[in-house]
């Protein structure tokens, strides 16, 4: 299960902010089914920039891979990264860091 | 404290961005896209713009773009906060006239780095005029060493030509400099400039100004130093 450092100051934000990106991965299963990889690249684009400075890095690192495989629109590849993104948001854990 | 005007469209990134400012002491004021930011503008006077590039309806280019069209005006420092990191995005960014360029995803200390150096930059000012015998007005400004271009910027002049600031003899400036002072864009006849010690004197030349416009002069030059005194 993957621990990640969150800094205190951002506590009351995470909540919201896992809540959108929990309902952000459901968007980009329906993007896939759609074939709306313009979508797509928004939605990871987004991601990619957000969630790195919040101390999310993995996200950020799955999310700029979701962007590129949108780009080329390889299907495979997107299935599995929003596959192992949702993986990722269902299992960490915060350790929170002043 | 500084008050700060970030734009984005994405709440994260808003959030992330106002919370970081916001703890490090400076207010904090949010517009989700170019509309409501320029209405914010309108009505606020910000010390720092914070502005993402992909929004919808109007991306931050041409957010930005469009604030320096009145210079003049909004001579307010603006930062480009972006996940696009290409070179090209950078340097669109700084040719519409963006003062620097944060890449995301951001950290607290780079972006509060970022922002210190532009609250860091120092300022002109205009120093004395002096009406000689030939009835021309010279307006003598002076100019810390690193911030001649920049410096000139705030106040609506735009350097259109001569590089280096040492071998300056003669520039062209864009009118709303004389915009602001209340001239006509053909009174102005020469810029020289010299190097002194701590930077640079800048003289402006006009030519046969009228009573009235040598009283707008001396006017902006008083209105430089009292904010300069404040």
């Amino acid at each position: 299960m993957p621990e990640v450092e969150i800094a205190t100051e951002l506590k009351d934000l995470i909540p919201g902010f896992l809540d959108r990106k929990k309902s952000e991965i459901e968007t980009l299963k329906t993007c896939l089914d759609e074939r709306n990889y313009q979508a797509i690249a928004k939605i990871a684009h987004d991601i990619k920039g957000t969630s790195g400075g919040y101390g999310f890095d993995r996200m950020s690192e799955l999310a700029e891979d979701l962007e590129a495989a949108s780009e080329k629109q390889d299907r495979d590849s997107l299935k599995q990264l929003i596959e192992k993104l949702e993986s990722y948001l269902n299992s960490i854990t915060i350790r929170w860091v002043d | 404290m500084r008050h700060i005007l970030v734009v984005d469209d994405n709440e994260d990134s808003l959030n992330l961005t106002k919370t970081f400012l916001s703890h490090a002491g400076h207010l904090v004021t949010t517009a989700k896209e170019a509309f409501t930011a320029f209405e914010k503008i309108k009505t606020h006077q910000f010390d720092l713009i914070i502005t993402d590039i992909n929004m919808p309806h109007r991306n931050g280019f041409d957010f930005v773009s469009g604030l320096r069209k009145h210079r003049a005006l909004h001579p307010v420092p603006i930062i480009f906060m972006s996940a696009r990191n290409s070179n090209q995005d950078i340097l669109r960014g700084l040719g519409a006239g963006g003062d620097d360029y944060l890449v995301k995803p951001i950290t607290k200390e780079t972006l509060l780095t970022k922002v210190d150096k532009q609250f860091q930059k120092k300022q002109f000012s205009i120093q004395e005029a002096i009406f000689d015998e030939s009835q021309e007005t010279h307006a003598k400004l002076f100019l810390e060493e690193d911030v001649v271009i920049e410096s000139l910027s705030k106040i609506g002049i735009r350097i259109l030509s001569a590089q280096p600031i040492l071998e300056l003899k003669a520039i062209r400036l864009t009118s709303p400099f004389f915009e602001k002072i209340g001239l006509a864009a053909d009174t102005f006849e020469t810029m020289q400039s010299r190097k002194v010690p701590d930077g640079y004197e800048i003289f402006l030349k006009f030519k046969n100004l009228s009573d009235s416009d040598q009283e707008k002069v001396e006017n902006a030059i008083k209105r430089a130093n009292l904010k300069k005194a404040a």
